[in-house]
């Protein structure tokens, strides 16, 4: 067991990377505009189905347009979602916004379905055309450390972004006090869409990064938002630091669950997200939020 | 000149009519305070010209165009700042974040910050705290810094004195007066009457929605009936 270890902290790791990009975006949303996005995971998959169309090819220009242009496609599809849809219900109680993103969720399933097909997409050529890495006598798929860099290089852009730059700033501002942040001339509006974008944007490229190895299939949606919600729970809703720790701990205990009590495994995460529930409702690093 | 006039403005709040046929006007340069007992529709009035309160008829001008019920943001960059009662500083930002955020100019950050430390030099040590970990009398300063770093043409403070220490409350008599000289209009919500020479050129006194009273500070506090409507007693 003890020999296994590295690659089970790597799978871990390689899995919390991936949260870690779909809670990012779904708490940022949160932490902003007060929307607990229950399409995220539709855009997430979705994101995945578009990154198939140019993951298919062996030209890797195609391929890295592949990971530009999925992302970007679906920041854009969220914010015709929030400039078309949820803005209208920004003052309404929580109800609506629930209804109405689990909808869309449902209609995003169903376009992918209708345009998609529902055969599993499989696109493994980029995994195994990069191949693996000898580490401690064990071959790890040198793709998946590429994925472990992108999320933290991900992770240093969004966190210096938000804690050092004046647009993160209001972002903050905004997700602090969005009325005063408005008294101080900042168009809230536009940073409510530029987050949904943001949001977005990680979803897609979660979407995108996970294909390689899987496969794009309808469910996938509901499977990448449950253990979202995990996360966010454990880390505190609203909280990046939060989504990264979070990520880190289902990550692992995922890992290392399989391996050690398959059976129980997925109750084990639970289990957990229970106890934080329990002993820290707002999670690990969360904070209290009020509608202002 | 006239920088801001309001003309019968009426605001309804939850059903209940707050602020019934109000109208006033703030010259460039003056200070003016808008006088009144709790509950008697100051605030109201200050959130109705920034845009944070919907106004039901009326008209509120500002440097020559309505801005009735226009989005905060726009009047805002139109030139008004506000530093509401309760300070709403952002807790997770640094002073100096807060300050920023407010800035439209970046260019101009050496210069605005120069001024606002020369107003509030307390604030110096405390750039680099966020704004949770303030006393209430740093976080008055700071929400004041924060709607100064707008560059206003005019200036709302709704009861910069409230809740503070009487010899903070001198300290901050001294910092609205070097607004003044700074050059900033100034309409200065209060409720306590004796603050008022020391704050302002010119007064309204504010009761149940209404303009009753015009007139200078001093006026008040010789007016009798006033001054009880003002005090409650």
């Amino acid at each position: 067991m003890s020999a296994l270890i590295p690659i089970f902290l790597l799978n871990g790791i390689y899995y919390a990377a991936l949260l870690f990009l779909i809670s990012a975006g779904l708490t940022l949303i949160f932490s902003v505009a007060r929307i607990l996005n229950l399409a995220h995971g539709a855009l997430f998959m979705l994101g995945a189905y578009i990154a198939s169309i140019f993951l298919m090819y062996n030209d890797i220009r195609i391929i890295i347009l592949g990971f530009v242009l999925a992302p970007l496609t679906i920041g854009l599809v969220s914010v015709a979602i929030e400039r078309g849809l949820v803005k209208w219900i920004y003052n309404r109680e929580q109800e609506y916004q629930l209804l109405l993103t689990y909808g869309l969720s449902l209609v995003i399933s169903d376009i992918v379905r209708i345009t998609f097909g529902t055969q599993p997409i499989s696109v493994t050529g980029l995994v195994n055309s990069m191949g693996g890495v000898d580490i401690l006598g064990y071959t790890f798929p040198a793709y998946n450390l590429v994925v472990i860099v992108a999320a933290v290089v991900v992770g240093i852009v969004l966190g210096v972004f938000l804690e050092r730059t004046r647009l993160g700033w209001i972002i903050r501002a905004c997700s602090l006090d969005s009325e005063m942040s408005s008294a101080l001339g900042i168009n809230v509006n536009l940073i409510f869409a530029f987050t949904f974008f943001l949001g977005g944007l990680l979803a897609g490229l979660g979407g995108a990064l996970i294909l390689p190895p899987t496969v794009a299939m309808p469910g996938m949606d509901v499977n990448a938002l449950i253990e979202s919600f995990i996360v966010i729970v454990i880390g505190g809703l609203g909280s990046i630091r939060g989504a990264f720790i979070g990520s880190l701990i289902v990550g692992l205990i995922r890992s290392f669950g399989i391996y050690l009590f398959p059976e129980y495994e997925l109750a084990f995460l639970y289990i957990i997200m229970a106890a934080v529930l329990l002993i820290r409702p707002r999670g690990l690093f969360g904070k209290e939020y009020r509608r202002v | 000149m006239t920088i801001l006039e309001l003309n019968n403005v009426y605001v309804d709040i939850a059903g209940v009519e707050i602020l019934r046929g109000i109208s006033l006007q703030v010259d460039e340069g003056e200070v003016v305070a808008l006088v009144g007992r709790n509950g008697a529709g100051k605030t109201t009035t200050l959130r109705s010209i920034i845009g944070l309160q919907k106004v039901r008829s009326g008209k509120i001008s500002f440097n020559g165009m309505d801005i009735t019920n226009m989005p905060p943001y726009k009047i805002s960059k139109y030139g008004i700042g506000y530093a509401p009662e309760d300070r709403k500083i952002f807790a997770d930002l640094t002073s100096y974040e807060n300050i920023k955020v407010a800035m439209k100019d970046s260019s101009k950050e050496e210069n605005i910050l120069k001024m606002i430390l020369d107003i509030f030099p307390e604030l110096k040590p405390l750039l680099s705290r966020k704004g949770g970990y303030l006393s209430g009398g740093e976080q008055k300063m700071l929400c004041i810094a924060r709607a100064l770093a707008l560059e206003p043409r005019l200036l709302l403070l709704d009861e910069p004195l409230e809740g503070l220490a009487p010899v903070v409350v001198k300290r901050f008599y001294s910092s609205i007066k070097k607004i003044k000289e700074y050059g900033f209009t100034m309409l200065i919500a209060e409720s306590n009457i004796h603050h008022v020479p020391k704050l302002a050129d010119r007064c309204y006194v504010i009761e149940r929605g209404e303009i009753i009273f015009e007139g200078s500070p001093h006026d008040i506090l010789t007016n009798n009936e006033i001054a009880k409507i003002i005090k409650g007693y």
